[in-house]
């Protein structure tokens, strides 16, 4: 399983009301195609990190948050940790799916600064929306000759060093 | 004596939402719910009686969501 986690700056995009500039349009596209992950192979799940789902929820009407509820995990772990923000708690979650049986986890995010120096291990990495679409594209490109979607998400998010 | 219960019902429609792509569903599935051939298939299961809905999210999930509702024009806090 490969447990993707929006940050918040793709989030803000996905729920803006007018999409207006090029990198906001990219955010919104990477989240899109994690969404044709999930809907493609049982082996993906996009996790909503609990803070960063609570502040979202100000631009959600109830018809919205039924559906990010039915379609993505709200992972409520780290919502109370003294301290703890949107980060943290992205790193805390992703700590936690990756020590778990084959696990993968892939943060999205702009602002790759917040995650540098970060003592992560080989099972998460962090990825632009550039990086995820490309990434996308090429899974779909290789998914036919692979057994299962599993190893061909693997090849194109884990394995391939660069795309 | 008389006794007397109160009841209020609350009828509540609940939709459980899932996704799947065209091109994985049977063809027969496609043709009875009018659906295109390849692209995100959204399927809206509307409660109790269960009744499936199966539209094309031509938009993607931000087009989905916006068909239900235009966001609330509001400020997203700070981290």
């Amino acid at each position: 399983m490969i447990s993707f986690i929006p940050e918040l700056d793709i989030m803000k995009a996905v729920v803006d009301s007018n999409i207006d500039s090029p990198s906001a349009k990219c955010r919104e596209d990477a989240f899109e195609e994690l969404n044709i992950l999930l809907a493609k192979t049982q082996s993906v799940e996009i996790i909503m990190e609990g803070i960063l789902y609570d502040k979202l929820k100000v631009r959600l009407t109830k018809a919205h948050q039924n559906v990010f509820e039915h379609l993505y995990i709200i992972d409520n772990s780290a919502l109370d940790v003294e301290n703890y923000n949107i980060t943290k708690a992205i790193k805390f979650i992703a700590i936690n799916k990756a020590k778990l049986p084959k696990r993968k986890v892939v943060i999205v995010t702009d602002s790759l600064h917040k995650y540098s120096g970060w003592g992560y291990n080989s099972d998460i990495v962090i990825y632009t929306p550039e990086q995820i679409i490309k990434r996308s594209h090429l899974f779909h490109k290789i998914v036919s000759s692979y057994d299962s979607n599993y190893g061909a998400l693997l090849t194109a998010f884990f394995t391939m060093p660069d795309v | 004596m008389y006794a007397y219960t109160h009841y209020v019902v609350i009828k509540m429609a609940l939709k459980n939402i899932g996704i799947a792509m065209a091109e994985d569903l049977e063809p027969e599935l496609r043709e009875e719910h009018g659906l295109p051939d390849s692209g995100m298939i959204i399927i809206e299961t509307i409660n109790p009686d269960l009744r499936i809905n199966m539209k094309p999210a031509t938009d993607g999930i931000r087009g989905y969501l916006l068909s239900l509702d235009p966001f609330i024009d509001a400020e997203i806090p700070k981290d």
